[in-house]
């Protein structure tokens, strides 16, 4: 029984962890004005990130070896350092944008603006990551995070035409006004909000801190393969409630507020609050999560001690990185940037990384030195190698796409 | 196995490269200590080069990363006799190597530096990417250095492995032969298809200037992965589980 618990509290934090600033936004925008017209590319997205994360986690239970550690390994250390570079870079830029959503999460509910915020947020997510375990970060708010599932609710009392929704969703086509390279760059955006590498470094990292083994093999899969794909149910819920609400009307979404609209004009002001109260919990959530993954990255490729299985004072570097990463955040959002605009640039930023991290983690899943018997199977090969061309032709499409509509104008 | 040597990758024989550097070194009670940066080689009576200690520390890495960036670091500090010397952990603390490298000590105290000058004593990384020439012609880089367990002489290296690409560039391909996915394996060994193994015996090394000069028989590196079955590293113990 207390297994069973073990096993459902790991889906439920998948569920409620899958979901950040980056789904939020992206899908909000792309129902909007593409209606469910994309959504293959969330399902795709969710594919990759199950294949990802199990392969990882896989390794990290098998060998005790978290992501960088075979970044590192496997690449040696220069490529490594250009990988280090650009995945810690782009984890960093989401981060900066998770605590950016929380602080606008807490503006919807209070009217205090979101500048005043940043820095009580990002002295809040330092304590956590200086004093909470582990587990209780995962644990509370990944299930606060399940409030999103108001979501789902809203677009079911929402009745909107189940078939046409469908339809959209099969045909792969786009709304008239819309270009075919501005759907591109949104595919390629929701992409990456789905397969957003710190899920993984933080998935593995994680694990090696809980000290899986090959033993735990079965609850990781579990918690990856109904986790993870019942995210992607909820961040597919938000692109179709915008679809329903805000297309019809040709509202955008360039707030965080345009993203809860659906949730109000189906269940009113208690709706919202539980809205808001998933936004605040799954950016929280994530905040601290990509936190960790900035300084798991760099302790991992120098070496030193990482984790939150020892007292700060054993993992000097580590907490060092994740003070100065905080305050860095705090600095960049007082600038005034939007948060919504970082998000936006983190997704299409995290497609571009995507490889760095994707292609060693698929050759030491193949490696019996690492992996022993639990190589991957014929099926888990093939599906990685069609995705690694197809994470391939993200990262290189995402900044033309970038440049060439405008950030999708 | 002979008493002197660690357990685990140790008992068998290894590409140095692609299983020791840049592993994790974890103590006794599973603290982490730091990454193999580098691997210490000592110059036996007979010439036979033998690992003798990893090296850890900026002073390992650094060079590896940006030589000159390492060589303005040291001229930095002229004044002080270590400011190029790396940490150094003896092979005789070493407990055993699987996906890391597991010591028999706590971390506190067990990397001193390394002595300073000693010209018995080179590193591993001035070996890997040496430029090789083969009977006076440029045939490749070092992209391994193979070594192999030999009783009471410890761990000895016998073999380089040469080719084009970086070291480590063969990303574990060349130990097994049915390691998949089999797209990337295919264009890995295309890759290396020109790779070849050559005896240490036979390569006359310039230590000073990073160059090797190899003759006599050597054999393609495609042979070795027909015969070889790789067993892995056994089991991997949690530390403070056994």
């Amino acid at each position: 029984m207390k297994r069973f618990f073990a096993v459902a509290l790991g889906i439920l934090t998948a569920i409620g962890g899958f979901v950040d600033i980056g789904d939020l936004v992206t899908n909000a925008q792309v129902g909007a004005r593409f209606g469910l017209a994309i959504a293959p590319v969330v399902v795709l997205g969710v594919i990759g990130i199950c294949l990802f994360a199990e392969m990882s986690g896989r390794v990290a239970a098998v060998s005790g070896r978290a992501t960088f550690d075979l970044v590192r390994e496997r690449l040696g250390p220069r490529i490594g350092l250009l990988n280090l570079a650009g995945s810690m870079g782009v984890t960093f830029l989401t981060f900066i944008a998770e605590i950016g959503g929380v602080a606008l999460s807490l503006q919807l509910v209070t009217s205090v603006h979101e500048l005043l915020w940043v820095p009580f947020v990002a002295l809040a997510v330092w304590l956590l990551l200086w004093r909470a375990k582990f587990s209780a970060i995962e644990n509370v708010l990944g299930l606060l995070g399940l409030s999103l599932i108001v979501f789902a609710v809203a677009l079911w009392q929402l009745g909107p035409d189940w078939g046409e929704l469908a339809h959209q969703a099969v045909t792969v086509d786009k709304p008239a006004s819309e270009s075919w390279a501005t759907w591109c760059y949104y595919g390629v955006a929701l992409f990456g909000a789905a397969m957003t590498p710190y899920e993984v470094f933080f998935f593995s990292s994680g694990g090696v801190e809980e000290r899986w083994t090959a033993k735990d093999l079965g609850v990781m899969r579990a918690n990856v393969f109904i986790g993870f794909p019942l995210g992607g149910l909820l961040s597919l819920a938000i692109a179709g409630s915008a679809a329903v609400v805000l297309q019809p009307h040709g509202i955008a979404v360039d707030t965080l507020g345009e993203t809860a609209l659906p949730v109000a004009e189906a269940l009113g002001k208690i709706g919202v609050a539980i809205a808001v109260l998933g936004f605040v919990a799954a950016t929280f959530g994530a905040a601290c999560e990509t936190g960790l993954s900035v300084g798991y990255s760099f302790a991992q490729y120098v070496g030193e001690q990482w984790g939150k299985y020892v007292r700060p004072q054993a993992a000097v570097a580590f907490h060092t990185v994740l003070l100065l990463i905080t305050l860095a955040a705090a600095g960049v959002l007082l600038t005034g940037v939007d948060p919504i605009v970082v998000t936006e640039v983190s997704v299409v930023f995290s497609a571009v990384a995507l490889p760095l991290t994707y292609f060693p983690i698929l050759v030491i899943a193949n490696d019996p030195d690492y992996v022993g018997e639990h190589v991957n199977g014929r099926l888990t090969n093939l599906l990685g190698t069609v995705y690694l061309v197809l994470i391939l032709v993200a990262a290189v499409a995402a900044i033309p796409l970038m440049v060439v509509t405008g950030m999708g104008q | 196995m002979s008493a002197a040597l660690p357990g685990g990758r140790f008992e068998d024989e290894m590409d140095l490269a692609l299983h020791l550097l840049d592993r994790q070194v974890q103590d006794a009670e599973g603290a982490l200590v730091g990454k193999v940066d580098d691997v210490e080689l000592t110059r036996a009576a007979d010439g036979a080069l033998v690992v003798s200690g990893l090296l850890l520390g900026a002073n390992a890495l650094l060079p590896r990363l940006w030589r000159r960036g390492h060589e303005l670091w040291v001229a930095a500090a002229p004044q002080r006799p270590g400011q190029h010397v790396p940490d150094r952990i003896d092979l005789a603390l070493v407990e055993r190597l699987d996906s890391g490298v597991r010591l028999r000590t706590r971390r506190a105290g067990s990397a001193p530096p390394a002595r300073a000058l000693d010209p018995e004593r080179l590193r591993l990384a001035l070996l890997l990417g040496s430029p090789v020439t083969y009977e006076g012609e440029p045939a490749g880089r070092v992209i391994d250095v193979r070594a192999r367990p030999e009783g009471e002489r410890g761990l000895v290296v016998r073999e380089l492995v040469v080719g084009r690409g970086g070291p480590g560039s063969m990303l574990g391909y060349d130990r097994k032969a049915d390691m998949g996915p089999w797209a990337i394996a295919t264009v890995v060994r295309l890759l290396h298809r020109g790779s070849w193994v050559v005896d240490i015996g036979q390569c006359a090394i310039d230590w000073t200037h990073g160059s090797v000069a190899a003759r006599g028989p050597r054999r393609p590196l495609s042979q070795d992965r027909e015969r070889r079955d790789s067993r892995g590293p056994g089991k991997r113990v949690q530390p403070g589980e056994d």
